[in-house]
Parts: C-alpha cells; structure tokens; sequence
C-alpha cells in the first residue's frame, strides 16, 4: 500500500470509529477516556515527529503540555480571558519553549539531550507546586468555565467533536511534514547531519522546526484538556506522564504515520483493562510492555510494515543503466552558470592546525572555472582537511578562502553549499534509511521558492514546487543510471551505486565547485570509464570539479591540472604531465605504479 | 586430493527483494591466493558475507575445512579459522592499535592464550610503520596505516583463510606498493587468502587463480596468468574498453 492510500483509509477508517463510537451512546466516562484518549494521541503524534523524523529523544513533552493546560486555564479563571484566545496563548507558550529546548541541540543529542529535557520537565512541575500565587500549588487551579465559542458553551458532546477535529488536523498535518522537503530534512539530519549541511541544509534550524511543531501539538492539547476537565494541577504533567509519551510513541512504532495512534489507544485502554488488578497492575502493565516489544522490535505498526514488506515481495534483479545518460537534459536542472572571468577558487596561504599537528600548511591553489583541478597524495597528505575547510566543515586557522572572488572562509558550511560549493564524502555519506529518490530530493531542499506554512496548507505554490522538484529528481537518478533503484532504501546499493547516488544528490544546489573526494575508489576500470565521462560532461555545463583521487589513470587524463600535497604542504602544482615526471612526486606517492608487483614481494622491507 | 578449504556450491544471497548473489560456485585450495573480481553490484561483497556468515545463505552450502558452516554466524566462523579483512577497514576508531590488534586474538583468549604477544610482535615486523603507532588511537592513523592495521588484527585470529575485501579501497599507489606484497609473503608462508579487488591489474598479479563475477554468477574462472589475457578480461577490467557510452549511441 503506498503512504498516500495508507494515509487515506487510515483516515477514514478513523471517522467512521468516531461517528460510530458517538452513535452508541456512550456512558459519559466511556466518553471521557476517549476524549483524554484522542488528547494523548496528538502529544504523541507531536512527539512521533520529533523521534522519529527528527531523531531527538524528548523526556520533557508533559511539561511542554502543562504549559499550554497551565496558560489557558490560568487565562480562563483569572483574567477570564474566552476559550479561543485562552488556547492560542497556550499554545503560543509552549511554542516558545519549544525554541527554547531545541537550543541544546546545538551542543548535545542523544541521551544527553533526554537528560536536558528531563530537568526541563522536573524545574516545570517544581515550579508549579511551588509558585502558588499563579499555579494554585499543589491543589491547582479548580472551577475553570467551560470554553465558549461564538455564544455556544462547549460541553461534553460537541467538545468531543473539537478534540476529534483536532485530532484529525494533527494527523494530517503529520502526514503534509513527513512527505514535505521539512520531513525529508529532519530525516537527513537526524542520519548524516554532514551530508545535511553539505546539501545547504541549516540543521539547527531544522532542529528546532520539529521541536516548535511537536511543542505547539502537546501546547494545543494541553489547553484542550483544560476545557475538558475544568481543574488542572501538577499531577498530569510529571515526568511519569513523559515518559508514558515516550512509550506511546515507541511501543506504536516511531517514524510510522500510525504508531502513535496506535501506541496511545493501545496503553490509554491497557490501563483502563488493568484497574482491576488493584496492587498488580503497574506488574501486569511491565510485563504486557515486555512481551510486545520482545515481539514487535519496531514497535506494533513498524513491525507490521517491516512484515508486510517482506512478505509482500517479489525476488528480482535489477541492472543499473550506464551513465552519464545523455538524454537527461542537465542543463534545465543545473542551470547555466555564466563562467566567471576570475578564479572560481583561490586559497590563500591556507593553514589548519588540530593542537601541534598541522594538517594543511600554507596551501595556496588557484582552480579556474569549467576545469577538473587535481588533488593527490599520500594518505593522510591533507587533502580531505583542504576539502573540510573549503566547504566550510572545518574553520581554517589561518590563511583565506576566496569563492568566486569573495572571501568565505569560516562561513557556516550549509551556507556555502547554496552559494554553490557542492561536494561528496570519501566513504559516501549517504542517507540509508531513505530511498534513492529521497536522497536526491534532500538535496533540492534550498530549491523551493514555497514557505513552510504554504507547504502545511498544501497552497498551490508547494504543490507545483513538489510536481517540479520530484521530476527533476527523477531525472538526476536517470542521469546517473539508477533510475530504476529510486524506491530501494539507499543502504541496500552496492557501494559503487552509492558514490552515483551521491553525486546525483549533489547536483540539485546547482553547483559552480563540486568537491569529489575519491570518487573512483571501489569502482572498476569501466565503471572508471563512465565516471570520466560523466566529469567531462559536467564540466561542460559550468561546473568546477576539485577532484581528491588515488586512481592515477583517471586523474592523468581527467584532470586539467594537479596539486600534489605531502604533510599538509603543496610540493608539486601544474599539468598533469609536468607533475607525473617530478622526482619528488614519485617519490612521496606514484612509487612503482604496481609493476612487477611479484618481483617486489621480498620480506624485509624497512 | 585433498579437498579444498573452502568449497561453495550454488550459492545464493538474497536481501528482501534484491538477490545479489544467483548460484555461486567457488573454491580455495589449502595454501591457495584466490581473487574476485567484478563490477559493483556483481555480488562480491554479498558472497563474502556469506561465507563470513554474515548474512545466511537463501541457498546452496559453504564448506569450510571440511564442515558446511550452515549458516553459522561471524564470531563461530572466526574462531574456526576464518579471519575477515572488512570493506572499508573497520578498525576500532577509538581503541589503541595494540588494542585493536589484542581484539583480534579474541576468540584465543579463552584458550589458554599462549603465543598471542609473538604474535602481535610478528604483525609489527610485517608493518614496521604500526610499532610507531602502538599506543596511538586507531582513529588517527591514516588510510593505510588502517588498512595494515586491519590485516595484522585479522592475522591475530590465526586464520586459515584470510578474506580480504578491496585491499587497494582509497589508498595511495605507493602503498600499494607495499600491501600487495604483504599479502603474497603471507601466501608464500603458507596462509590461504581470498580477495576482492576493484584494482584487476594487482589482482591478477598476486592470485594464483581468478573468479570473474557478473550479475550474481561467475562468469569465468581459471589461472590469473591466463585471465589476465582474456580479451573480456582486458576490455571490461583492465582498460582496453572504451566507456559504456560509446556503445550505447
């Protein structure tokens, strides 16, 4: 089933429960469970988003929750504020918060980060116990007036259909983020955060999108809830209750569209069923946890999925078309750079030092526009470091950049990358858990003109921006002969596949500098071949390659010129034939060439 | 005659709905250089995953020194003689080289651990360059100084058969130079090695005999000698072929 039509029946399937549930006149606590039931669920999508797309472990969500339920009701009953501008202060706070917990992410992730918004979560419930003058201490705030909409008093029965309306949005806004150039981005980032920022990708930015969006959903509810239960205190925003959206999310599978839906109605009635067992019940509870994880890894809809699409699946084999194709029109796609009249790069007396060990030393290169410019040397010479501090990985310690004429070394490398210095990764650093398609599409990620509330409302601007960049991506894969691997997860291609994928990621930033580092390295001599051809032809449509390369055949007859590097410093410059015969060359690097390699195989080398 | 140390008969891997290796047959003599070569996506590293166990096989038997390793997984095959020279090198980033060359002795901790310091000490001889480097982080050595470091670990386990896989991956010709002929001392010592290499024009040099894989399958075999003037062998991997392109039109 595609996500579009999973997306679609999902959605249906969930209106029809709803309209049916109302219809058989539920008793009205059966109806309150589902109301707090269906709440729950849109924390847990918020949070889904930030797990599992974004890849940022939140153990502080019940806070980011409380604060919307603390602002509203604190609106309602102390300054009598109405219904609907109550809620959107709650959830105008929490966003805020949001931003403010996505800042740590600059520093810490992982755990590190859980344990950050741990101690967000635990300041928040102390502050509201102990601020009683505003919060009502540990009573809370109680006899909070029902919200009123419009002269229409928002009881149980028509809130039910708010809360449902909610939940509804949510999950379509679940869906428009995950399979929007944001969802792509959050993914990226959260599986190569360097492969991000080299596709002009800002991941703090990024970062805090998916913690503002999952913070404005537990913001929104939470300001719900208060109009549903009409008192609030610090009970129901503990760090149990994080921890309890942690597990919805997990136990439903994180990253699936259904999994926090699933997860929280899974636990919501688990806990409902289990009341009976009185003092087992926390017992009962673990031990329920344990076996459905024991047995479903990826929680209930990920391991459902994963079976699905094993079983599903036909044995086939697929053969890669060779490339360059050169009916893919390159030209639509890369634009036309003007070559300019001066030095597409130029650096400066370059140097970078990690403590006493100086890795590039007072490199000067100038590399001319539309030409291949070599650079080779022993492993470990410093051509990946010139590499880093070119793109802006690395912040080069002394010594300048000039791109195009403008001095640019130490600016951000995402920064860089949508000025046009594209480039790929000695040991390919490619998004594995994403499609070969969605690898290319990441790389577009600067190339839309529509902004993300126009992408969330699906306004007509983001559709064609998507019809666009989805054909132009399909057309770099056909480019580079994968065009029939575009729905493979990108970690199951052959190695030489992913250097292709890598490059065809790469040429959505419509690159003028393109820094390949050894991209021949695991290809044989007629894959060798294609690769040649297809620099030539980038070449010709404006693109500047650097070119890091140990395949001396290739960088001989690809290269318009070649700087040789030996312990960070430049020991040879010029054309590939002046550097081929320099004695010092063959020395440090070209050695025998692999001749007569069996006559050479004597012990006692020193 | 004896039988061979490594024998594979209809071999095939499969990931979900990729089957990359299509009924391999394969063998390594006691004492025998074998190489592999091929495109990518040929299924190279995918057969040597199998062996290595792993990945299990959708089909066809591995024998190894006489037992069909049905299946067994990595750790089981290392300690019965199997030592792996990974992809990419591998080593322990952040672990010392002598600790990363100790790690390889793992599966001989248990066994009375006789030998294992001479061992380390033979690795270091073979690689002079590593005894520098001793207590440095593996992390910081270079692709090369990796790559031996990557060898000597495997050489811990005291193998029968080394599998190497890409030896020459992102290395300098010079030390190439260098590792080839690591690799065909060890051979002449007497150690059973199989390798897969992008680079034919040193394979063919240092193997005995060569596996020409394709889609899955061998598509040629025989004596490196002879291979490397095979005219399919010429055109598609030693550079007597023009790019694919110009025969597409």
């Amino acid at each position: 089933m595609t996500p579009r039509r999973q997306f679609v029946s999902a959605l249906a399937l969930g209106l029809v429960f709803l309209v049916v549930f109302r219809m058989l006149e539920p008793t009205n606590y059966q109806l309150g469970v589902l109301m707090r039931c269906l709440i729950l669920m849109i924390v847990a999508i918020g949070l889904n988003i930030l797990i599992g797309h974004a890849g940022l472990v939140s153990l502080g969500q019940a806070a980011l929750y409380g604060l919307g339920s603390y602002v509203a009701a604190w609106l309602a009953l102390k300054a009598e504020v109405s219904f609907l501008p109550a809620v959107g202060a709650g959830v105008a706070v929490a966003a805020l918060f949001g931003v403010a917990l996505a800042y740590p992410t600059v520093r810490v992730r992982g755990v590190y980060l859980a344990v950050i918004t741990i101690a967000f979560g635990l300041v928040f419930q102390n502050i509201l116990v102990e601020w009683v003058t505003v919060t009502g201490g540990s009573q809370g705030l109680i006899g909070i007036p029902r919200g009123q909409v419009f002269g229409v008093t928002l009881a149980r029965p028509i809130y039910f259909w708010v809360i449902a309306g909610c939940l509804i949005t949510a999950f379509v806004v679940q869906y428009t983020i995950i399979h929007s150039r944001y969802g792509r981005a959050m993914r990226a980032t959260a599986q190569s955060e360097n492969a991000a920022r080299a596709l002009g990708i800002n991941v703090t930015n990024i970062r805090m999108l998916a913690f503002v969006v999952s913070a404005v959903l537990a913001g929104l509810v939470g300001a719900l809830y208060t109009f549903l239960n009409l008192f609030v205190n610090y009970e129901s925003f503990t760090f149990f209750h994080s921890f309890g959206f942690l597990l919805m999310v997990i136990l439903g599978g994180t990253g699936t569209l259904l999994g926090p839906v699933v997860g929280t109605a899974t636990l919501t009635y688990v806990v409902e069923l289990l009341q009976n067992l009185r003092e087992w019940q926390i017992f009962a509870y673990g031990v329920l946890l344990l076996l459905i994880m024991f047995a479903m890894p990826r929680g209930v809809v990920g391991t459902i999925e994963h079976l699905a699409g094993r079983f599903g699946a036909r044995s086939v084999q697929r053969q890669p078309r060779a490339w360059p194709n050169p009916d893919v029109p390159l030209g639509e796609i890369l634009g036309s750079p003007a070559l300019a009249g001066g030095m597409t790069l130029e650096t400066r007396d370059l140097t970078l030092r990690f403590g006493g060990l100086t890795a590039v030393d007072a490199v000067s290169v100038s590399v001319r526009p539309g030409t291949v410019h070599a650079l080779i040397g022993p492993n470990g010479a410093g051509k990946s470091s010139l590499l880093n501090v070119i793109s802006g990985f690395y912040t080069p310690t002394a010594g300048e950049v000039m791109f195009e004429g403008a001095a640019v070394g130490g600016l951000a490398s995402h920064a860089l990358a949508r000025r046009g210095i594209a480039r790929t990764f000695q040991n390919t650093e490619l998004f594995g858990r994403m499609t070969a398609l969605e690898n290319v599409l990441v790389g577009f990620h600067g190339r839309y003109r529509s902004t993300f509330l126009e992408t969330l409302f699906r306004l007509p601007r983001a559709v064609r921006d998507e019809r666009r960049v989805l054909g132009q991506a399909r057309a770099l894969l056909d480019f580079v002969g994968l065009a029939e691997y575009a729905d493979e997860q990108a970690s199951n291609l052959p190695f030489g596949h992913q250097r292709r994928l890598e490059i065809a990621r790469a040429l959505p930033l419509r690159p003028k500098l393109l820094l390949l580092d050894e991209p021949a390295a695991g290809l044989t001599h007629g894959e060798i071949e294609d690769l040649k051809a297809s620099l030539r032809l980038l070449t010709q449509h404006g693109v500047t390659i650097i070119l890091v390369e140990h395949h001396v055949e290739m960088v001989m007859t690809v290269s318009d010129h070649v700087t040789v590097l030996d312990y960070g410093e430049v020991i040879a410059s010029g054309r590939a034939a002046e550097v081929q015969g320099d004695a010092r060359v063959v020395e440090a690097y070209f050695g025998t060439g692999g001749k007569d390699l069996a006559a050479t195989g004597a012990v006692g080398r020193s | 005659m004896t039988a061979p140390l490594l024998a594979i008969v209809d071999l095939r891997v499969a990931y979900g709905r990729i089957e990359a290796v299509r009924g391999l047959d394969l063998e390594v003599g006691t004492g025998e250089f074998v190489g592999i070569i091929g495109a990518n996506g040929a299924g190279k590293t995918s057969t040597l995953r199998a062996i290595a166990g792993v990945v299990a096989p959708a089909g066809g038997t591995i024998n190894f020194d006489g037992r069909s390793t049905g299946g067994q997984p990595s750790h089981v095959m290392v300690a019965r003689g199997l030592a792996m020279v990974p992809e990419g090198r591998q080593v322990f980033a952040d672990q010392t080289v002598h600790d990363n060359l100790l790690l390889g002795a793992y599966v001989r901790m248990g066994r009375g651990a006789t030998g294992i310091t001479e061992d380390v000490e033979r690795v270091l001889s073979l690689f002079p360059q590593l005894a520098e480097r001793l207590t440095q982080q593996a992390g910081s050595l270079s692709g090369g100084e990796q790559q031996m470091l990557a060898i000597g670990r495997g050489l811990l386990s005291r193998p029968k058969l080394l599998v190497v896989d890409e030896l020459s991956l992102g290395l300098a010709p010079k030390m190439l130079d260098l590792l080839f002929p690591v690799l065909l001392d060890l051979n002449r010592q007497g150690l059973s090695i199989l390798l897969v290499e992008q680079m034919a024009s040193y394979a063919l040099q240092v193997t005995h005999r060569t596996y020409v894989m394709e889609h899955g399958r061998i598509l040629l075999h025989g004596p490196s000698a002879i291979l490397a003037h095979d005219a399919r062998v010429l055109d598609s991997y030693l550079g007597r072929r023009a790019a694919t392109n110009g025969s597409r039109a």
